[in-house]
């Protein structure tokens, strides 16, 4: 079997003489979690249109779970799109019962699967309810019930926090991680780095249709090495009260590392001082400084 | 071949994609509070129709039949001054009286319609004095003249002349007709009372076939383009081929249509024998086979090409408003061949009938016109005629679902000459 849910490979789109997807490549493994990223207008969309087969791209080739992105290899895939497309005038039930029979379930199955994941997500009493009548985070919840009712191998969810208060989306990773734990891989994008360094190992980073980044995410906050340190003491150092730092608001100073002040310099000037060190942590960058780092970056090229 | 049980069931229980959108979307229109409302807007008028022609009818016949002595005319009164009319008075003829004023009292008290007054100068002058009800410059009982004119007719000749001569004046011709042919011999005229249904059936049922799709065409297309609009269509087109939705949709579409006319066909054939029973010579007409088949094929393909258009429609454009923009001179095209009514009922196998029969945009009425008019148009040539239509219909279909793919990218978009060059080049 593959080791790979999903692979693009150089996919390349072009609206008139915008190329909004260039050359991305990346591959997302069997049973991860895996996070795409990208500002606004990146080809997020673009991309996963072209995974799915929703469009055809203008060059590259694309592999899910192994094999071109047929039908028959679709109907073993979740996707929420980025805006709940609900119809309005249905009903709940109608439309969970609708596309899972045309992701190839018999009508009993699902009709049962779509009763156990209303119950899951709380909203089995508006299953008789028209969708135009919900609020948007029942929505959007609905719209996330109808992507994992017929329990696909792989699941792409574009922006699927968005519109949910903080239970909805904790119920959301919830399920997320059971169907992590029965084998499903995940692909997400969204905007919020928090529930990316949350919940996932690996991501791709795009801007403007350009691969910024891809891979491991610890291995690429660790490439950038050390940025500060953060330190928790009963007194600061005289040689460092000059030194540029900033008072976290548990009490304790970040000073940032550079060429001049190394970690070791700065633990260095602690215990010659003898002041007591209650905790001393080098930072990573965080998700949210590579994005705004590399976005930038790319954007000044 | 044994084939595992395992296997069979799977294969049994998956469902075709072009099945489930077709059972979804029938479900759906056939829900539709629009729908109900539009097919019971015809069945009403059609039972409204089927009261109101008699009645109409009724009343005309009062006035035109021979005022022989079974009739009843009562609700008439008169007043001879000229002595010529004693023969008007028998036992249901119209009501002597003596006097203006006790005539005018018995109109005043509804006893009688009008009150007729003949002058004594009547033979010389032929003036007739009318008392009436009148709602402006109008009496409210306008038969009333003609039947009192009838009156006099016979009151004049009828003790003067010889009966069969008097009959011969009050009818004077039944006319049988006969049709000269193009090799000079002449070929009898079909009663109308066999004849009606040949002629008055398919234009009705043409007229009912164009409102049908002029009504149906918007409500489908906009189903159609709605769905489109909606991030919905990326989630279904990971789940069936271009072709199975439109597919599915095509099905749905022309089911609901067929269902429709259905009802209406029904309510007609209940109904029009009704309203036809009290035009004279009119009534027990019958509808052939062979006719009834053109009916059902015309409405099939009437159905199956204003769908496909729809859905054509709605494939190729952004949003709702975009498509009735576009779409907005479809639906005339089933109304189009009676602009040209004239032209057919004169010249039923003549050029335009021909194009309009032909030409499977207007094919599916321009037919059942043209057979109203009494074309002599073969089974075979309207059989060809409504080919057309379908193989048209299904090359729209096919078109339509290569570009519905690439057509979702111009959601949000205004329809340009531009975007739809990109969406048909991007076709699957």
């Amino acid at each position: 079997m593959d080791e790979n849910a999903l692979e693009v490979e150089a996919l390349t789109k072009t609206f008139g003489e915008r190329t909004v997807v260039d050359k991305v490549t990346f591959s997302v493994r069997r049973g991860e979690v895996f996070g795409f990223l990208g500002p606004n207008g990146s080809g997020k969309t673009t991309t996963i249109r072209m995974a799915l087969g929703i469009i055809r791209p203008d060059k590259g080739g694309v592999a899910v779970l192994g094999g071109r992105p047929k039908l028959s290899v679709l109907r073993e895939v979740g996707y929420l799109p980025e805006e709940s497309g609900l119809p309005p005038r249905a009903r709940v039930f109608d439309t969970i019962r609708y596309l899972a029979r045309l992701k190839g379930l018999a009508r009993a199955e699902a009709e049962a699967r779509a009763d156990e994941m209303l119950h899951r997500v709380g909203l089995h009493e508006h299953r008789m309810a028209k969708v135009g009548t919900l609020s948007q985070g029942m929505k959007q919840m609905i719209q996330f019930v109808v992507a994992i009712v017929h329990r696909p191998k792989l699941l792409i969810l574009d922006e699927p926090f968005s519109g949910l208060d903080p239970l909805n989306v904790r119920l959301m990773k919830d399920i997320l991680s059971d169907l992590q734990k029965d084998g499903a891989t995940i692909m997400f994008s969204t905007h919020i780095m928090s529930d990316v360094e949350e919940m996932c190992e690996r991501i791709a980073l795009i801007s403007d249709g350009d691969l910024l980044l891809f891979g491991d995410l610890g291995y690429i906050r660790r490439e950038r090495g050390v940025k500060s340190v953060q330190v928790q003491a009963e007194g600061v150092p005289e040689g460092l009260r000059r030194t540029h730092s900033r008072v976290l608001p548990d009490g304790s100073l970040e000073y940032p590392i550079d060429d001049d002040q190394t970690p070791e310099q700065i633990l260095q000037s602690y215990v010659s001082a003898d002041i007591r060190v209650d905790r001393f942590e080098r930072m990573l960058p965080s998700l949210t400084d590579i994005f705004i780092e590399e976005v930038s970056r790319a954007r000044k090229a | 071949m044994l084939v595992r049980p395992d296997k069979l069931r799977r294969k049994d229980e998956r469902p075709s994609s072009t099945w489930v959108i077709f059972a979804e979307e029938l479900r759906i229109h056939l829900r539709s509070r629009w729908y109900a409302v539009f097919t019971a807007v015809v069945v009403v008028i059609l039972v409204g129709a089927m009261f109101l022609v008699p009645a109409i009818q009724g009343g005309e016949e009062d006035a035109s039949d021979d005022p022989g002595a079974e009739e009843d005319f009562t609700w008439l009164g008169f007043i001879d001054e000229s002595g010529l009319f004693s023969g008007l008075e028998w036992d249901q003829g119209p009501v002597s009286y003596d006097s203006v004023d006790e005539g005018l009292a018995g109109v005043a008290l509804g006893e009688i319609k009008s009150l007729f007054v003949i002058p004594t100068d009547y033979l010389n002058r032929g003036k007739v004095k009318q008392y009436a009800q009148f709602g402006g410059r109008f009496p409210t009982n306008p038969d009333a003249e003609a039947t009192f004119r009838a009156l006099l007719v016979h009151g004049l000749i009828a003790e003067r002349l010889d009966p069969e001569v008097t009959a011969r004046i009050l009818a004077p011709a039944a006319y049988e007709n006969y049709r000269v042919q193009e090799d000079g011999t002449a070929a009898e005229l079909t009663p109308l009372a066999e004849e009606i249904g040949g002629i008055l059936v398919p234009i009705l049922f043409a007229a009912l076939l164009g409102t049908g799709l002029a009504v149906g065409f918007s409500y489908m297309m906009q189903s159609v383009a709605e769905e489109k609009e909606s991030r919905l269509v990326e989630v279904v087109v990971t789940s069936a081929s271009p072709l199975s939705i439109m597919g599915g949709k095509l099905l749905a579409l022309v089911t609901v249509g067929l269902i429709q006319a259905a009802v209406w066909v029904i309510a007609a054939a209940l109904t029009i024998p009704v309203m036809l029973g009290g035009i004279s010579g009119a009534g027990g007409f019958t509808i052939s086979s062979g006719l009834w088949a053109t009916i059902i094929m015309c409405y099939i393909m009437g159905y199956l090409f204003t769908a496909t258009m729809a859905i054509f429609v709605a494939a190729i454009t952004p949003s709702v408003r975009e498509a009735g923009r576009m779409g907005g001179w479809i639906p005339v095209l089933g109304f189009a061949p009676f602009w040209f009514s004239g032209l057919l009922l004169v010249q039923p196998d003549g050029l335009a009938a021909e194009i309009l029969s032909y030409t499977p945009l207007f094919a599916p009425t321009g037919v059942l016109l043209r057979v109203g008019a009494g074309s002599d148009i073969a089974g075979w040539q309207i059989a060809s005629a409504l080919f057309g239509v379908a193989a048209l219909s299904l090359l729209v279909l096919w078109v339509s679902a290569r570009v519905f793919r690439a057509a979702i990218l111009m959601r949000g978009q205004n329809l340009s000459r531009r975007n739809l060059w990109a969406a048909l080049r991007d076709a699957d």
